[in-house]
């Protein structure tokens, strides 16, 4: 009892305010990294379900290196690595790395939902359409699309949650996020354990609210889908 | 009028349609029965190019193509003009049941959307699926998802409606009520093709039948010269063992 009203409440009204800045950064990192992956993703989907000529090796290959390297190297070439060779990536600051870095990670796992989801619909929704007349875009976008936007929303959902605490990997390269301001405070004041508990239970609430998102999101356009 | 003219179709290297012809005049009903595999379905599947036949000629009504050269707007000309009941009704899951009726009107027939609305909500009412109107395929069992198809299959208005075993995948109690809806669409002198397993049900509403085996039309009549008096041995042994 003593332990709380002596040392880590104390503390915890120093390092709150100071995690609170932090979740702002990986807020945005996150929110960015989030949007540019599902586009990025939705395109890669979309080139491996057609096998569009030339495209289609390339997007093979990187899906398969993306999920097959850990996301830290990817940092370290990109933010690192790359400058030593490549000019313009001189003057890239590390936000703009790291929410690069982290939507082309993720758009390797979402292209995989979303080409996932799109196969999960069954061919007799192909043929109704076909046998109507519908052409091969008012397919896609009223009948196959819709449909598999509502399988991929767990997966892609998990995606984002990924994606949010691989943010924390931000910290390596200097970056303020939860993790960063964590970090710092814990080495000035010698008290890791409080700190951490507190990081936690910020990406926790985070992951918390996601998941409320999610169901919100499920309940409106799910209503198809229920007996 | 719909004919369709030396048909031939191979998956592989396995003849499913073996140069089959076949006529349909205009407000007629014809049935095809035959055992498993024998290629009722892709016959009904060529006609719309679900399936690509090698060999053969269609003509609906005053449009006519050769499946050979058959062109993309020749097939979009074939489907706009046919419609299809499948065996698993195959609804839109999007879609609610007005909503599925309303899809090709306003999408293929560019009609607009009050047209479509109120040509989907007459043909609700004729299946008796007005009160549903609103519920989404998952929601309805078998015999009302048929229903919906059907009027779905309907609304396109059609030169003819191809059924592909249209209760075979239905529990038997729900049977009856699709056999009912197709019933008074042949009243209604509705151009229709239907495959089917239910001999009573295709003896009567059939102005022909037409049995197939092996790829191949083996016999073609009426319903009380076939059912009364088959002409083949092979015919005769299929009635009997699918009539009791
Ligand atoms: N897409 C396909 N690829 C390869 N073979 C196929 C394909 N579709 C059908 N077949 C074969 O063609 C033959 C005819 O099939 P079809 O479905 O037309 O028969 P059916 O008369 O409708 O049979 P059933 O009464 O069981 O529905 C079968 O041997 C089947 O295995
Ligand atoms: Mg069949």
């Amino acid at each position: 009892m003593e332990y709380l009203t002596e040392t880590f409440i104390p503390y915890a009204r120093i390092l709150v305010p100071l995690l609170v800045k932090g979740l702002g950064i990986t807020i945005y990192v996150s929110a960015a990294a989030f949007f540019l992956s599902v586009v990025l993703g939705a395109l890669l989907a979309v080139i491996e379900h057609f096998q569009i000529k030339g495209l289609n090796q390339f997007v093979k290959v990187y899906v398969s290196y993306f999920r097959g390297t850990p996301l830290l190297i990817q940092l370290f070439i990109f933010y690192y690595g790359l400058p030593m060779v490549m000019d313009i990536m001189k003057n890239c600051p590390k936000t703009l790395a790291l929410i690069l870095c982290l939507a082309l990670n993720a758009a390797a796992y979402i292209s995989e939902s979303i080409r996932g989801a799109i196969e999960s619909i069954d061919q007799g929704q192909y043929e109704a359409c076909l046998a109507f007349g519908l052409t091969y875009t008012q397919m896609m976008t009223k009948v196959i699309l819709p449909q598999a936007a509502v399988a991929a929303i767990p997966p892609i959902t998990n995606s984002c949650l990924d994606l949010i605490k691989m943010s924390s990997l931000g910290m390596t390269i200097g970056i303020q996020d939860i993790m960063g301001e964590a970090q710092l405070t814990a080495a000035t004041y010698y008290k890791t354990f409080e700190t951490y508990i507190l990081a936690a239970a910020f990406y926790w609430a985070l992951a918390a609210v996601l998941g409320r998102v999610q169901r919100m999101i499920e309940q409106k356009i799910g209503v198809a889908y229920r007996k | 009028m719909i004919e369709i003219k030396n048909l031939s179709k191979t998956f592989g290297t396995q003849m499913v349609l073996n140069d089959v012809s076949l006529k349909i005049e205009k407000g007629k009903v014809v049935v095809v029965i035959g055992p498993s595999g024998t290629g009722k379905s892709t016959l009904l599947r060529c006609i719309n190019l679900l399936e690509r036949p090698e060999k053969g000629r269609i003509k609906l009504g005053d449009f006519e193509a050769d499946y050979e050269k058959i062109s993309k707007a020749e097939i979009q000309v074939l489907r706009s003009r046919t419609s299809m009941v499948f065996q698993n009704s195959n609804l839109y899951r999007n879609k609610t049941a007005l909503e599925n009726i309303k899809l090709p009107l306003t999408a293929v027939k560019k009609m607009e959307d009050r047209k479509a609305e109120e040509i989907g909500l007459g043909l609700l009412e004729k299946v008796g699926m007005l009160e549903k109107k609103d519920a989404y395929p998952e929601t309805l069992s078998g015999g009302e998802k048929q229903r919906v198809g059907i009027a779905r299959a309907m609304g396109v208005n059609p030169d003819i409606i191809l059924f592909d075993e249209p209760t075979s995948a239905l529990d038997p109690e729900l049977v009856s009520e699709v056999l009912e809806v197709i019933q008074d669409l042949a009243k209604q002198h509705t151009t229709m093709l239907i495959v089917t397993h239910e001999m009573k049900f295709a003896r009567s509403v059939a102005d022909e039948i037409v049995f197939m085996e092996g790829g191949k039309i083996v016999e073609q009549a009426p319903p009380e010269e076939f059912f009364g008096n088959p002409r083949t041995e092979r015919t005769r042994r299929f009635i009997s063992s699918n009539m009791e």
